[in-house]
């Protein structure tokens, strides 16, 4: 279970104290997929770096279960990091330099995960194996990026924006194929999103503005990702 | 082109800086004296007569005019005078200062005595119990190596100098007047009929010696070798800081077509042309031009440095390093324009690619043939492996410097220290070689009575005639009375003493191998007082003198030489007066440390040329090569982080792979050093009576690889932080 107490973040802008995160609380479930919803600039992206060890907060604190995580050093956070996390990104961010075995390999290797190779089929990579980022469309890209994460075999998936760059039919792809991964190896997901239609398909809601948490929605009955209205 | 991340371009600056100071340097110090020199040298050749008498048949039969140089030496307490007449049309005398002397009260004195004692003209010298007006400072064209002294006494221009006065002063010193001929051939000779003569004089029985300027040691053999081995070592510098220079350029223009790549293909899809786009590129000419001028004004600093140790050894004259146009234009323009046009053309060559790629596939101006090549990647590989591998084949350009900078460091460390290694070992092998005594002199043997003689020996000048063919008619035969003489050989082969009384043959120095062509077994052909005596070599020694050969007692008895001949000489160590009568040259332990340390001076001045171009333009290479891998990776470097590869981790895949080729580098310019090493030191034994075996130095290369290892690990250890610096955050910024 992620519990998350009285988190504050600020940053300086001229004179002006801006908050980030002001007094955020909550707590999710391990597999759940929640969704972190919000306008720019409400705190979401901040909120994710802060849980999943990226940033550290001013104050508060982050539990994974009992493991605090707000008052470890660098390199116990890439400790953290290293054993419970994995990121999926808007920009894919794809070593582009490495053909796509290669960076699935990024994550497998540093759980000594040997076999990629389901991982591969999994997102329907089959084939495009040696191909290289750029030689790939966005949504395949996006799906390199997914078996990446996974193939560190996570306990928490955060995703940022993930489909953000993508049109909507490979928008749902993506999403079918994070719901169906979820389902089979049981990690939670926690995206951030301002695209409403996406709330649809998790189990739970987090609503935010200006750095608060303005609601959190417990949806009992998620949609299927092809039920959605985009 | 944006300029604040192109750091290459700033070593673009001081390449281009080295280069050019060099090449002034070399041009308008060691080149020009050399070229004034021997436009002042009138002379074609330097005879000297087994008797007098017969130089008039020689001029008329070899079509030469000459001019007998006389001198006299004058030892007195504290100072050694080598006076000599001001009438010369030959090798005429160079007045920095003043006028020549033609007063009874006048003298000119050299430029080194000048300059050491701080003596000027309307001075006074005091040369016996009479004191001389200096009327002129002047430098000889004959006496580049100076020798003023001519019992072996080196040569010190604190207290040596050549004194020139007018001839009825020449005449009142009553000191021994020796003699040799300055020859200059008829100008109606081709090159070749003089060198037909020259070899037909040496055949000469009556010619003792005779030596044509530029292998005359006192001429500008010497000053020959040394810019020789200044010019060898210019070259090889040269080559690489160019290479250098065009690799750091197609790095920085190929990294900022990375960078903007995208911004340049919406140019281009608005309507710009490639030509258009590249243009930019000319700029980096710039910094050609920029670092060149730096270079040419370093060179009026550097070169006092430098020129004063390098020509300390000499009596030279001044030359003032001048403006000179062409090569200002040759070295600094020039290759501006070389560069910009080399830019434009790298950059243009880059861009050539449709719009629509260079904005859609930014990235993949990085990628090249090598990675595709490497696409099907095992499974077995970790990702590390893969990640380094792949940085190393991307960045060909930087492995390319990674490998220089070792290359360079272990090249020109390793040179450095040989060449002051090469001063040390003529000094040891020469304190080896020898043992000293303060007052060695050679005595006729009828004289010997009056000594407490303790190990008698024969010598005298002969003629060799070799294998080849060559002759030599300046030499000297000397016979042992037993093995523990005062010299002591040194076999070249088994590299410990020869016994002088178990050789059946005579012992040839590894000077004489190499000059001559000789080996172990050839037959050498002595004349001596017109008789001929053939005698095998039996050994071949390391020594620094030139033209002696030794044999024992009994070979000497064996071949007949000592049946006609007597001892005629001893190793003394009694305090007896100088006689002016000739004698066996042995240096004392001290005159030899002298001479070798003002040797070390040019080979110091030398060496730190090496050590700054080595070791830091190494440096600076290596922190400009880290720098640019983690500034164009840094945003791979912080995703990595994101995933949990710890700065360790990180640090680990680019380092440690630059660090292997880095030392790879190394191991190369180990080679390299070794081979040009054993150049150099070739080629001054072939300019020189010195014979130094070049073997590779373990010490040297240890030493060079600690300073590099240290160098090279402290800058990596500062880059870490910058490499640690890196931020996860960077990642969710973009």
């Amino acid at each position: 279970m992620l519990r998350v107490e009285n988190l504050v973040k600020c940053y300086q802008n001229g004179d002006e104290l801006l908050y980030a995160l002001n007094s955020v609380s909550l707590s999710i479930e391990e597999g759940e997929f929640v969704v972190i919803l919000g306008p720019s600039g409400s705190g979401k992206s901040t909120l994710l770096n802060v849980i999943s060890g990226l940033e550290t907060p001013d104050s508060g604190s982050v539990m994974y279960g009992d493991y605090e995580i707000c008052g470890l050093n660098q390199k116990e956070l890439t400790m953290f990091r290293r054993d419970k996390t994995a990121f999926i990104f808007q920009a894919y961010h794809l070593l582009p330099f490495l053909n796509v075995e290669a960076n699935i390999k990024m994550g497998a290797d540093l759980k000594g995960n040997q076999n990629i190779t389901e991982i591969i089929d999994g997102v329907g990579l089959r084939g495009l194996e040696h191909r290289l980022p750029y030689e790939l469309s966005g949504g395949q890209q996006q799906r390199v990026s997914i078996a990446r994460a996974l193939a560190k075999n996570p306990d928490f998936l955060f995703c940022d924006e993930p489909t953000g760059a993508l049109d909507e039919e490979t928008s749902k792809q993506i999403l079918t194929y994070l719901k169906e991964l979820q389902n089979q190896l049981k990690f939670t997901i926690i995206m951030v999103t301002h695209n409403v239609s996406i709330a649809q398909i998790a189990s739970k809601v987090i609503k935010m503005t200006s750095g608060r948490i303005v609601e959190i929605i417990n949806n009992v009955h998620p949609c299927n990702v092809n039920e959605i209205k985009w | 082109m944006k300029l604040n991340k192109q750091y290459p371009l700033v070593l673009v600056v001081v390449f281009s800086m080295f280069i050019c100071s060099l090449l002034v340097f070399y041009l308008q110090n060691l080149s020009s004296v050399k070229n004034v020199l021997a436009g002042q040298n009138q002379q074609d050749f330097t005879l000297i007569l087994q008797k007098e008498g017969i130089i008039e048949d020689l001029s008329s039969e070899y079509s030469f005019t000459y001019e007998p140089l006389t001198y006299k030496v004058i030892y007195e307490e504290n100072n050694i005078f080598r006076v000599m007449k001001n009438t010369r049309s030959i090798d005429i005398p160079m007045y920095s200062e003043g006028v020549a002397p033609n007063k009874m009260s006048e003298i000119a004195i050299d430029q080194n005595f000048s300059k050491q004692n701080g003596l000027t003209v309307g001075d006074s010298v005091d040369i016996g119990n009479t004191s001389y007006f200096i009327s002129g400072v002047f430098t000889l064209p004959d006496a580049v190596t100076p020798v003023v002294a001519d019992n072996g006494i080196t040569y010190k221009s604190t207290n040596q100098a050549f004194i020139l006065c007018s001839e009825d002063l020449y005449s009142t010193w009553d000191e021994l007047e020796r003699i040799s001929y300055s020859g200059r051939f008829s100008e109606h000779l081709s090159e070749k009929q003089k060198q037909i003569f020259l070899e037909k004089m040496l055949m000469n029985t009556s010619v003792k010696s005779i030596v044509n300027k530029e292998d005359n040691p006192q001429i500008l053999s010497s000053l020959i070798a040394k810019e020789k081995m200044f010019k060898v070592c210019l070259i090889s510098a040269l080559c690489f800081l160019i290479l250098t220079i065009v690799i750091l350029l197609t790095t920085s223009i190929i990294q900022n077509i990375n960078e903007t790549k995208s911004d340049m293909g919406v140019f281009k899809a608005l309507g710009y042309t490639t030509v258009q786009i590249a243009k930019k590129y000319l700029v980096v000419g710039v910094f050609v031009l920029i670092g060149g001028i730096i270079g040419y004004l370093t060179s009026y600093i550097i070169s006092p440095l430098f020129i004063n140790r390098i020509n300390s050894t000499f009596l030279v004259p001044n030359v003032l390093q001048k403006f000179d146009p062409v090569q200002f234009i040759l070295f600094t323009i020039i290759p501006a324009l070389f560069f910009s046009i080399l830019a434009f053309g790298i950059a243009a060559f880059i861009l050539r690619k449709p719009p629509l790629e260079m904005i859609h596939n930014a990235e993949s101006v990085k990628l090249n043939i090598f990675v595709k090549r490497r696409q099907k990647i095992r499974k077995t590989i970790p990702f590390k492996k893969i990640v380094f591998k792949s940085i190393i084949a991307n960045n060909i350009l930087l492995v390319l410097l990674a490998l220089l900078t070792g290359f360079m460091a272990s090249a020109n460390l390793q040179i450095a220290f040989s060449l002051q290694a090469m001063a040390d070992k003529v000094s040891s092998l020469t304190l080896k070689g020898v043992e000293y005594e303060s007052n060695v002199r050679y005595n006729e043997a009828k004289a010997m009575g009056s000594l407490d003689s303790g190990i008698p020996y024969y010598a005298i000048d002969c003629r060799f005639e070799f294998p080849n063919g060559n002759v030599l008619n300046n030499g000297q035969f000397m016979t042992l009375s037993n093995s523990s003489s005062l010299f002591k050989l040194y076999s070249i082969q088994k590299q410990d003493n020869i016994d002088i009384s178990e050789q059946e043959g005579i012992v040839v120095n590894d000077w004489m191998r190499k000059k001559y062509d000789l080996s172990i077994g050839d037959t050498v052909k002595i004349y001596i007082n017109n008789d001929a005596y053939q005698l095998p070599i039996a050994a071949i020694e390391q020594s620094v003198y030139g033209e002696i050969v030794y044999s024992n007692i009994e070979i000497a008895n064996k071949y007949g030489i000592l049946e006609k001949e007597e001892y005629n000489g001893v190793f003394t160590d009694d305090n007896v007066e100088f006689d002016n009568k000739q004698h066996i040259f042995v240096s004392k332990q001290e005159d030899i440390i002298d001479s070798s340390s003002q040797q070390k001076g040019t080979y110091v001045a030398l060496s730190f040329l090496f050590i700054i171009i080595g070791l830091a333009l190494s440096i600076l290479t290596i922190s400009i090569v880290v720098k640019v891998i983690i500034s164009s990776n840094r945003k791979y470097f912080a995703l990595m982080k994101a995933f949990g590869y710890t700065d360790s981790e990180c640090n680990r895949i680019v380092l440690s792979g630059f660090r292997i080729i880095a030392y790879i580098g190394f191991i190369i310019g180990t080679i390299y050093a070794i081979i040009l090493s054993k150049f150099l030191f070739d080629a001054l034994a072939k300019s020189s009576t010195m014979a130094i075996p070049m073997t590779p130095d373990v010490k040297v290369i240890v030493l060079s690889l600690a300073i590099f290892a240290v160098s090279y690990e402290v800058i990596m250890l500062i880059y870490k932080k910058g490499f640690n610096a890196v931020s996860v955050q960077e990642v969710m910024m973009k």
